[in-house]
């Protein structure tokens, strides 16, 4: 997977590119608008990353360049404005999704499987972990080839994990991810502890094994121990 | 009251005094003249009968003026002109009549003779009623076409400056237009209308620098959080990190997050404030309760907390409406943050009102204070303080009302739905 970043502010570049390579992707990075407007022209990538503001031009204008050349890369916008119009335009423009900084890289991380898992063929819509197998249209999860039943938030709570899986999680991410930008309330933690639990009970008892930890101090795991 | 109605007043008290004062002059200088004529006409006539006397040295034997009385009669020595007014009762009109009489005597055959020479005055009555009667005619006529004229006129002259006040009163700032005045050749209207001009324009850039610089300093803010963010994310996958470590790494972190929040709550509530959501569309207002209530339904259930709802269908708002949606969840997140574990909501929606309630003890300190930026009723670290100050401020700037009271154990938020 290639993943072409667009950001200028160095410390968040290097930030998110070590990321991303942590995550096992190959990643190319742009500070400026011109620099990735000619690597955009010349290769080919799978997801694009794109800041809106940066020094010489507009990053909705990188979104018209590859939507123009039809592009197969997903696209996602990140933005410091979080305004509505730059949002709709960006959509609108063809961009796949759009993030508001300062994000969560958990997040960003779910946005980009998502939006590849979207891009895809059929056969590679499905989420597979192990012995978990997930098909996001559906809402369907299979373990060990039986169905289980999990509510709407234990599903996307699932995906969330098993998009980061062997990364230590926080739990105002998890919130953030379940409920959007408008939750923030301190016994949502409470609730997630609840939640995970349900969702950890449901795995071990359709024979899964415990893929959940907790990181003490810092949040939680998904993946092999 | 009207300037023109002010105006008129000014103009038709001062009118009235003015007829009154001349007609009071009027009267008496004609009255003096009137008087005058008689008194000279009676002489007139003393001379004509001493014209006569001299001429023929006998009395005339019937006056030849008809409308003077004249009497004569004899006497034995001689009088003094004597001039005097009387009043005489005139059979023909049936009243008392005003005269002057001159009272002389003559010589004639040497016999001395008295004669009284009378003279009608005017009427004071009739005169003054005349008068009168002519300048209440005049003072109406005079009054109802200033009226007429000045209402003509002044629509016709005033009708730059309400089309002027008509713009002030459409002009919205965040509409980014600029206003054109109606032309005018008053120099007034002509005045006022640059210096609004100017005013508005000066305003407008002022708001665009200010606007630019709020979005400008948020979005300057962001970055380095989100460099802060990223960077303890990327940390806290270290796996040499012990659990302080890990704890004090997550804690930055978290602050971090909370500062971009607490900057993009700011952000949003000037951006209210700016009316910079002005387009309006027609919002269900019962479907995005519904929606609400749906996303938080497990945190609800998970704090065991009964919804009691009472939501009309149908009702629609005409609001931005990200902002219906900012101030929903508010109220919502609101009652759900502040209540007890097996508490209560109860929400009720009418073409009126939207109330929304939870249980808890009274509030110790100003209950206006709850609308106030970071006011916090109790110390939940995690709330920004900003959620009820965002609710009035949608309303608000959507011709709402927001009102706290408590009543029976229970905290309420009602928002009145109608202007």
């Amino acid at each position: 997977m290639k993943i072409l970043l667009i950001e200028d502010e160095p410390e968040l570049r290097k930030s998110i590119k070590h990321f991303l390579l942590q995550e096992g992707y190959v990643v190319e990075s742009a500070s400026d608008f011109s620099k990735a407007s000619d690597k955009a022209e010349i290769y080919d990538y799978d997801c694009v990353l794109v800041d809106i503001t940066l020094p010489d031009g507009n990053g909705l204008d990188i979104v018209k360049q590859l939507k123009k050349a039809k592009s197969k890369a997903g696209i996602i916008i990140i933005s410091a404005k979080n305004s509505l119009d730059d949002k709709i335009a960006g959509l609108e423009l063809g961009a796949d999704d759009y993030l508001t900084k300062p994000f969560h890289l958990s997040e960003l991380n779910a946005r980009i499987k998502s939006v590849i898992r979207r891009m895809s063929f059929e056969g590679d819509k499905e989420i597979i972990f192990e012995e978990i197998k997930i098909n996001p249209d559906a809402q369907t999860v299979l373990v060990k080839k039986k169905d289980i039943s999990l509510t709407k938030k234990e599903f996307d709570l699932l995906v969330f994990f098993i998009s980061n899986k062997n990364r230590v999680i926080t739990k105002e991410s998890i919130a953030e991810h379940l409920w959007g930008d408008d939750m923030d309330m301190a016994d949502s933690y409470d609730f997630i502890y609840s939640h995970i639990k349900n969702l950890r009970k449901k795995l071990i008892e359709a024979g899964c094994e415990d893929y959940i930890h907790t990181v003490y101090g810092a949040g939680y795991k998904f993946g092999n121990a | 009251m009207k300037l023109l109605a002010k105006t008129s007043l000014i103009y038709s008290l001062s009118t009235t005094l003015v007829f009154l004062i001349g007609g009071l002059v009027f009267y008496y200088n004609l009255r003096n003249i009137v008087d005058e004529e008689s008194t000279e006409h009676i002489y007139l006539e003393k001379t004509l009968i001493d014209k006569y006397v001299k001429a023929h040295d006998t009395i005339p034997a019937t006056p030849d003026i008809s409308s003077d009385f004249i009497s004569i009669h004899t006497t034995n020595k001689p009088l003094k002109d004597f001039l005097r007014d009387t009043a005489i009762f005139s059979k023909e009109e049936d009243e008392i009549l005003p005269y002057r009489t001159l009272t002389f005597s003559i010589l004639a055959g040497h016999q001395y003779y008295v004669v009284n020479v009378s003279k009608a005055l005017f009427e004071s009555d009739d005169l003054v009623e005349a008068i009168l009667i002519s300048f209440i005619i005049i003072i109406v006529v005079l009054l109802a076409a200033t009226f007429f004229v000045n209402r003509i006129a002044s629509k016709k002259l005033w009708k730059p400056f309400f089309s002027s006040i008509n713009l002030l009163n459409e002009y919205k700032i965040a509409n980014h237009s600029e206003l054109h005045f109606e032309n005018t050749s008053t120099s007034e209207f002509k005045d006022l209308n640059m210096a609004l001009g100017k005013m508005t324009e000066k305003i407008a850039a002022d708001y665009k620098n200010l606007k630019s610089f709020t979005e400008n300093a948020s979005h300057e803010l962001q970055t380095p959080l989100s460099v802060i963010m990223a960077s303890t994310e990327n940390l806290l996958q270290q796996e040499n990190f012990n659990k302080k470590q890990l704890e004090a790494i997550q804690s930055i972190h978290q602050t971090a997050r909370k500062l971009s929040k607490l900057n993009q709550t700011l952000l949003l509530l000037a951006k209210i404030e700016n009316r910079q959501f002005e387009e309006k569309e027609n919002v269900d207002l019962g479907e995005i309760l519904k929606s609400k209530l749906d996303l938080y339904a497990e945190l609800i259930s998970h704090k065991e907390i009964k919804v009691e709802s009472n939501i009309s269908s149908g009702i629609i708002l005409k609001i931005h409406p990200a902002l219906a949606e900012i101030m929903v969840s508010n109220l919502l997140t609101n009652a759900i943050r502040y209540n007890q574990k097996g508490g209560l909501i109860s929400i009720s929606l009418s073409k009126e009102k939207l109330i929304v309630c939870n249980p808890g003890e009274a509030l110790k300190s100003d209950s206006e204070k709850l609308f106030d930026r970071f006011y916090k009723g109790n110390t939940f670290s995690e709330s920004t303080g900003l959620g009820l100050a965002l609710v009035k401020q949608v309303a608000e700037t959507n011709g709402m009302k927001v009102h706290y009271y408590y009543k029976e154990n229970l905290h309420c938020f009602e928002i009145n739905l109608l202007p």
